[in-house]
């Protein structure tokens, strides 16, 4: 179990990489740290390796500070987002790089060396220098020399990030079974939704060095702490509109700035909303909560298709519902024009609330296809 | 992305300018080695002589008469020995420049700063240093002292340091952290690290650094001339002692500085193959 | 804006050939995806479009005017490239105005404009700073605000949004979208990423080994595709492939896989005609399913579930064949369950096997 107690970061003077962070990988555990380019995914990453020094905070292992361990006596194998590979040795020397520095026997080091580059597909590229691979192979060979041997723990940097479509989704599938079936403990970053969702048994969503929310997948995905989280954690991303409330007969309707309504809930649901004045209240929608409705919904808000976007199985209409965009998933068979006036159903009492960015409450639908 | 179209003009044209160039830098060098085998008549010739009978009269001139050997012996134990220590102390101290950033910069500046101190200025004090020290008995034991090969090591390792420094600490750079970082993760211990993935990827700036060094050492005349008298001369002195009174001995001229070329150029095409640039091409993603 | 039109365009390195020849034409206001793997002749295409590299052979027209030797400063074609070639020593706003500075605008008007790009770009922050520092998802965006400044006729994307988030991703697609929608640049999108392609094109021009394999709307591309490349190519998840045995039978065609066999239905028995003995069929992840009561129905090991909340994505062995297929959440099984898989043969695709070859390649 490794443990960053209250891990501050900063570069220079000004630059702030980690504000405080509190956050414990789990033993066996796949820990995704997912969240924008430059939130701080690697320096927590180089923190947990030892190759970076806290500012200020305490990094444990099993309860025992390991600030003043260096790297080379953590047991952590990481693989670099730049790849980091040794240009004057082969494909196959980089694989047994790390088992022959810990002094392991040469037929162990080629059966594993074989295993790991089978699994990766990249057997027929032993004996070339990483000079002479693509960018994809690169990154695979980086891999592979992380997960080749046993190890406290797995620090992968963006593993997959530049891995073509295919590849990733291959090798993503790959990692989770290997890992469940070594039980490593692994941390894993990514600027991916899904690959967060897929791989992550508990996701950390770091955004500008701080810790937005840790959780499993679903609580993210349902119950985001905040609005960036809900905007960040999905593919298509969450779309908001912002509301007013209107209280009576102990529910609260939310109604657009136009007066139409979005949502109603009960009012003991909605408790955390406070009456400040001038604050902003948003009700959050997945893609595949909110349907075009027919023209005859009374209930239906109606929008104007601004843009569609193709992604084969489905399509995903961006509907302009007054200064707000909604994205609404649409059946791949359905003929929709940009330009045109649609009716969008809302799941009245389901919905996501937010205030100032701050989640009030998930009343979540059933989750659909 | 780069591309080729060749004609014949444009063809021609490379390969004419490609003959001047090599012309120039060859024609001297020719003339050098054939005067070596000229006999004493034909050499200050004009017009000069393209036929004549070769003879080996100017070498054994300039090995039996002059003794020219011992100043080869003489320079190539100099200079060896300064490279060996300009490259090992370099390689450390640019690497800790290129990692630690040690001083901020400012030591490394001051580092280089001390080459642009014309060599001519600090030869009146050498002199008097090596004088004294020499007279010391630890001077004595360790042959630091005038016409002794100490002094010259000393001089030529003070000369060459700046410069390597300043070149390697580039190649250093150069080389991505995180390969170290890596390799600390795996297992290894900071000198490990150094010794098995530093000084693999930085073998080529070692390579280029080594050469200039011992080239530089070689040539060098001035603190030779000055430091030396006869025991410790070296080969750019060693050919000053063919210009007598009784005038310039062209023939054995050319037959040592024919003779003095030869350890380099072996060298220097053994070396070819480290200096081949970009080792670290592939290393990190680009 | 401007209609381009090639002929038999073959552009070549030396002795490697990168084009081989091709003929597309590209409607003015039209928005073109080029789609294909690294090494696949899109990027040396979009270059000869833009006059950054000379054409080996054939021709390119635009608005029917041939313009090999029309320099490409004089095309008012804008580009943004994959890696952001950004100028170091001057300010990112620097960097946007450079393109108006060079074409002697009035700086009043290249400040109004370089704050409403930023603007849209969320680069506003950032206007004073030099782009040293830049993450590579803000260099992007510097890069394009740079090329979209100048309102050009033919407007050129290398790859310009591969690297960014999620949400960055999806922000900059609609706004690349929503751009082409407003003032109708004819658009080429250079990318080796299909989902960005069926996302953004009207229409899809897939390429491999320097030829177009296809070149359609996007519904088009991913329900029928003209070959297993542009099957493999398109679509995430990515589709699935399986090694059957076609045969006649009862007046029909069927096949064999696993030792089941399937009736094919009427629209693939041409496809089977020419095929011959050994097919390569490939069903999408969307159109298998757990259970189920296909025609076609194997048994198959759970590999992996993947949960992504809105779906999941089971991976399941059949044999030596590794499926996917998307699923219900609530539908989780576990690593190392047996179950039946169904396949529906209303979507089953059917390529000659010699096409195999082709979908290896994909993930070279």
């Amino acid at each position: 179990m490794y443990e960053l107690k209250s891990v501050h970061k900063r570069y220079g003077l000004a630059k702030v990489a980690l504000r405080k962070i509190d956050l414990t990988v789990r033993d066996r555990e796949f820990l995704v740290i997912y969240g924008p380019a430059g939130a701080g995914k690697s320096t927590l990453l180089n923190i947990l390796a030892g190759i970076t020094k806290p500012t200020s905070g305490d990094v444990l292992r099993n309860g025992v500070s390991i600030l003043r361990v260096p790297p080379e006596k953590r047991d952590a194998a990481m693989a670099f987002e730049n790849y980091a590979l040794y240009s004057h040795l082969s494909v196959g020397e980089n694989l047994a790089f790390p088992l022959k520095a810990r002094g392991i026997g040469r037929a162990e080091v080629e059966e594993r060396v074989k295993r790991i580059s089978g699994i990766l597909g990249i057997g027929h590229l032993l004996d070339r220098r990483p000079g002479f691979l693509s960018g994809g192979q690169r990154q695979r060979v980086a891999l592979g020399r992380a997960i080749i041997r046993p190890a406290d723990i797995y620090l992968l940097d963006e593993p997959v990030g530049h891995l073509d479509a295919k590849l990733r989704h291959k090798i993503r599938a790959e990692l989770k079974a290997l890992a469940e079936d070594l039980s490593a403990t692994v941390v894993f970053t990514t600027t991916s939704s899904r690959e967060a969702l897929a791989l992550g048994d508990r996701v950390a969503v770091l955004n500008a060095g701080k810790l937005e929310q840790l959780g499993k997948p679903a609580d993210l995905y349902h119950r985001p702490a905040n609005a960036f989280v809900a905007s960040f954690v999905g593919d298509p991303p969450m779309s908001f509109i912002s509301v007013q409330p209107r209280r009576h007969d102990g529910r609260v309707d939310f109604v657009t700035a136009d007066g139409m309504p979005v949502a109603s809930l009960a009012a003991e649901a909605v408790s955390d909303l406070n009456e400040e004045v001038g604050s902003k209240i948003q009700v959050g929608f997945r893609s595949n909560e909110v349907r075009i409705a027919q023209e005859s919904d009374s209930n239906a808000l109606r929008g104007r298709v601004d843009v569609i976007e193709n992604l084969g199985y489905m399509k995903i209409a961006l509907v302009g519902i007054g200064n707000d965009q909604v994205s609404v998933s649409v059946p791949a068979g359905t003929s929709l024009g940009v330009g045109e006036t649609v009716a969008i159903a809302f799941p009245r009492d389901a919905v996501h609330l937010f205030q100032n960015a701050r989640a009030v409450t998930h009343a979540t639908p059933s989750a659909g296809v | 992305m780069l591309q080729r179209e060749s004609s014949f003009p444009k063809e021609a044209l490379r390969y004419g300018l490609i003959v001047i160039v090599l012309g120039f830098i060859v024609f001297p060098i020719a003339w050098m080695i054939i005067t070596s085998f000229k006999p004493a008549d034909a050499i200050m010739v004009s017009p000069p002589r393209f036929l004549f009978t070769p003879t080996l009269d100017n070498y054994v001139h300039a090995i039996y008469d002059k003794n020219f050997l011992f100043y080869i012996k003489n320079t190539l134990f100099i200079s060896v020995a300064s490279t060996i220590i300009v490259v090992i102390t370099g390689s450390l101290a640019a690497y800790s420049f290129a990692r630690y950033n040690v001083g901020d910069g400012h030591i490394l500046f001051f580092i280089l700063s001390t080459k642009m101190f014309p060599a001519i200025a600090v030869i009146l004090p050498y002199f008097l240093i090596f004088r004294e020290v020499g007279r010391t008995g630890a001077g004595k034991f360790l042959g630091i002292g005038l016409d002794q090969p100490g002094a010259l090591i000393i001089s030529y390792t003070v000369f060459n340091l700046p410069f390597a420094i300043w070149l390697l600490v580039s190649f250093f750079q150069d080389i991505p952290r995180e390969l170290e970082h890596s390799a600390r993760l795996d297992g290894l211990s900071r000198l490990k690290v150094l010794a098995k993935v530093v000084c693999p990827l930085a073998a080529p700036g070692i390579a280029v650094t080594g050469v200039f060094t011992l080239i530089f050492s070689w040539n060098e005349f001035l603190f030779a001339y000055i430091l030396t008298r006869k025991a410790a001369s070296t080969v750019t002195v060693g050919v000053e002692s063919f210009f007598t009174l009784q005038g310039i001995l062209w023939g054995p001229v050319a037959a040592a500085a024919t003779i003095s070329v030869l350890p380099m150029l072996v060298f220097v095409l053994a070396m070819q193959r480290y200096m081949v640039r970009g080792l670290t091409f592939g290393a990190v993603r680009g | 804006m401007a209609s381009i039109k090639a002929e038999r365009l073959v552009k070549r390195y030396g002795a490697v050939q990168a084009v081989h020849g091709i003929d597309f034409e590209i409607a003015d206001g039209e928005f073109v995806a080029i789609l294909g793997p690294s090494g696949c002749g899109k990027s040396s295409t979009m270059r000869m479009i833009a006059g950054l590299e000379t054409v080996t052979e054939g021709s390119i027209y635009f608005d029917g005017k041939r313009v090999n030797d029309v320099r490409a400063r004089d095309r008012n074609v804008a580009m943004s490239f994959e890696s952001y070639a950004l100028y170091t020593t001057i300010s990112i706003y620097e960097n946007i105005a450079f393109p108006l500075r060079s074409a002697n605008v009035d700086s009043k008007e290249i400040d109004r404009q370089v704050r409403d790009i930023a603007e849209k770009m969320e680069l506003t922050a950032l206007l004073h700073l030099k782009p040293k520092g830049l993450s590579s998802g803000q260099a992007q965006r510097v890069g394009l605000a740079r090329a979209l400044v100048r309102k050009p006729e033919v407007f050129l994307l290398d790859e310009p949004i591969s690297h960014l988030d999620t949400r960055q991703r999806y922000r900059m697609r609609r706004f690349i979208k929503s751009l082409h929608q407003k003032f109708n640049y004819t658009m080429i999108y250079v990318t080796h990423d299909q989902e960005e392609a069926l996302a953004l094109a009207d229409r899809v021009m897939v390429m491999s080994d320097g030829e177009i394999q296809q070149m359609a709307v996007p519904d088009e591309v991913y329900a029928r595709p003209k070959n297993a490349f542009v099957a493999g190519f398109v679509g995430e998840p990515p589709i699935n492939f399986f090694d059957c045995r076609v045969a006649a039978a009862d007046g029909g065609w069927s096949i064999e896989f696993e030792g089941r066999k399937l009736a094919l239905p009427q629209r693939l028995h041409a496809a089977a005609q020419d095929i011959g003995d050994g097919g390569l069929a490939a069903i999408r992840p969307h159109f298998l399913s757990i259970g189920g009561d296909s025609p076609l129905r194997v048994d198959g090991k759970v590999f992996i579930t993947e949960e992504l909340q809105d779906q999941n994505l089971i991976f399941v062995d059949v044999g030596e064949t590794r499926f996917t297929l998307v699923a219900h959440p609530s539908v989780t099984p576990k690593r190392g369950e047996a179950v039946p898989v169904s396949i529906d043969p209303d979507h089953l695709l059917l390529f000659p096997r010699s096409q195999a070859g082709k979908v290896e390649s994909i993930v070279a």
